[in-house]
């Protein structure tokens, strides 16, 4: 009898350490998501709590490291495959247009134009220069262009694309200025008109000689 | 005994403490019994003074809340208003079970195999903060912005007024 | 616990914080170390407004990388790196914006050209003993002297810190403090004569 109960114990023991399963360490690297959204993606395939083999995470800048068993390791592969895509390549169109006694139109600025006039009263619009820049999410880009035979430098940091829309970090600098500097929110296709009112050299050349405005139209599409 | 030549080449690189009597040494020394030379070391400590008032003098102009308003908020400069994953709270969480519900009771024999919902569906645009309204512009400047509403639905104009 | 103990437990805290998106950790962390930036800033440029500009850069800089903070080196070392590039960058700026300027003026572009007039740090002191010493300190000293002569000299920091906080050796920081040392005191000697007449 006590053989048989020692048999069954023995038994009991193998049989339980079969059961244990293996945890395992799997290092994904990260695309675009930051820590914030990938704790709040992946932490429900994480079982800190479990009492033989906890399951943990660590995420550095652009590292998830993970400890858990392979078919939660395998849920957030399929979870960051989904969601942790490639950082894309965005397309920006420049237009620097100049406000001020012109005569004429522009086809290439026809719509803006159309809007502009509902609600300012400069006499003219002119298309000073286009430009396109293509730059990585979360990458810079300088680009200088002449304008009026002046140079003028563009300068835009590209956020991370979020849903339909990027963030975009815009400066306009002249040799004596930087007339633009500002964030902003941009839909994809869609089109935003950066206007100011400050009176620059770019537009003294102008007809009229007085006070002119410097406008840059930024439109940004995914590549 | 130093000479007060070789003093007062000692005293343009010497320690402020040396100049002031606070360690002894030979030029400290010197300085104690030559009037000449201490007027001098006064003279240099006084200036540094001067100098080191009139740098802080210079304070910022900038405000601190004033230059952190200007700091966009959420994920550097990524999106929305978020103030952290925690701030959510319960929501978070509760979303972001949701979007692992979503892939764990899809009908698949293979837990490997990735679910192909839309990334934009509401769960998981909460689940990522995706979803809350995003300022339109954020100046770094000390502008006036106006935003402008067009008949365009595919055009806004922001003006800067200085 | 020592003050410096404590501010550099309370960064490290406020560090951990911010870099999960806790903005209120993130402004705390900074109002902490706002005067501090604005000092770099202000060293660097040898200009209250450029300085400003920096601080602003500076911020939102901070903003975008603190994730990407490790903490091997200490948090005050990578703030003053961050600083140090941003005065860099604005001058790198300034200088092609100076190039740009000089082929529109030779492309023989008629254009009035309205240029601020700048007024120096050495203008904003009445006291002309004190903007004779500013002038000397911002413009008769390369950066790496005016900043550690400031730190160490002004601020009262060890030369261990300093060199630490550069990134660059005790030694560097020694030489660099005793250059500065002689030239701004050379400038006293210069204002007082009458310690010199007597060596004649």
């Amino acid at each position: 009898m006590g053989k048989a109960i020692l048999c069954m114990a023995v038994s009991a023991v193998l049989f339980g350490c079969l059961w244990e399963r293996e945890v395992e360490v799997r290092v994904f690297e990260l695309q675009r998501l930051d820590y914030g959204e990938v704790v709040s993606l992946i932490e429900p395939y994480v079982y800190a709590d479990r009492e033989n083999n906890p399951g943990y995470f660590t995420v550095t800048e652009n590292t998830l490291t993970v400890r858990e068993l392979p078919e939660n390791l395998d849920r957030i592969a399929a979870v960051l495959e989904r969601f942790d895509t490639p950082r894309s390549t965005v397309v920006l169109h420049f237009q620097i247009v100049a406000a001020n006694g012109y005569e004429g139109s522009d086809p290439e600025i026809a719509a803006v134009e159309l809007e502009l006039r509902k609600l300012l009263r400069y006499q003219g619009y002119k298309l000073l220069a286009s430009t396109m820049l293509q730059v990585m999410e979360g990458q810079e880009a300088t680009q200088s262009v002449l304008a009026n035979e002046m140079p003028l430098e563009i300068q835009v940091h590209v956020g991370l694309v979020r849903g339909e829309a990027v963030e975009l970090q815009v400066n306009v600098i002249t040799p004596w200025d930087q007339v633009l500097q500002t964030a902003v929110n941009l839909p994809m296709g869609k089109t935003v008109v950066l206007g100011t009112g400050r009176n620059t050299p770019l537009v003294r050349g102008s007809p009229a000689e007085d006070d002119g405005a410097l406008i840059l139209i930024v439109t940004a599409e995914i590549s | 005994m130093m000479r007060c030549e070789i003093a007062r080449d000692r005293i343009l690189e010497a320690d402020p403490a040396e100049l002031s009597n606070e360690v002894t040494g030979d030029l400290a020394e010197h300085i104690e019994t030559c009037s000449a030379c201490q007027a001098l070391a006064e003279r240099v400590l006084e200036s540094e003074r001067t100098l080191a008032g009139a740098i802080t003098a210079m304070e910022p102009g900038l405000d601190v809340d004033a230059a952190l308003a200007r700091v966009p908020s959420g994920r550097g400069w990524g999106w929305g208003a978020v103030q952290g994953w925690r701030r959510a709270g319960l929501a978070l969480p509760l979303a972001a079970a949701a979007v692992a519900a979503l892939v764990m009771l899809k009908p698949s024999g293979n837990p490997g195999q990735a679910v192909a919902f839309d990334p934009s569906s509401p769960v998981v645009a909460r689940a990522l903060g995706w979803d809350r309204p995003s300022p339109v512009v954020r100046t770094t400047s000390h502008a006036t912005v106006a935003i402008l509403p067009t008949e365009n639905p595919d055009i806004t104009i922001i003006w800067f007024m200085n | 616990m020592s003050d410096e103990a404590e501010h550099m437990d309370l960064t490290k805290e406020l560090v951990r914080n911010a870099q999960t998106g806790d903005r209120q950790a993130f402004e705390r962390l900074i109002k902490l170390h706002f005067q501090r930036i604005h000092r770099w800033a202000l060293i660097g440029t040898g200009d209250p407004d450029d300085a400003d500009d920096v601080t602003q850069r500076v911020l939102i800089l901070v903003h975008r990388k603190l994730r990407s903070f490790r903490g091997d080196a200490g948090f005050e070392s990578w703030l003053y790196r961050i600083t140090s590039n941003a005065v860099g960058e604005l001058f790198r700026k300034r200088k092609s914006r100076r190039r740009a300027m000089d082929r529109y003026e030779a492309s023989g572009v008629r254009a009035e050209i309205t240029e601020a007039t700048e007024r120096g740090p050495a203008e904003r002191i009445a006291d002309d003993q004190a903007a004779g010493l500013i002038t000397t300190f911002f413009e008769g000293l390369p950066t790496k002297q005016r900043e550690v002569f400031d730190l160490v000299e002004l601020q009262g920091l060890k030369a261990g810190e300093v060199a630490e906080l550069l990134g660059v050796e005790a030694s560097t920081v020694r030489v660099h403090l005793l250059r500065a040392r002689r030239t701004i005191r050379s400038k006293v000697l210069e204002q007082h004569p009458e310690f010199v007449e007597d060596y004649r």
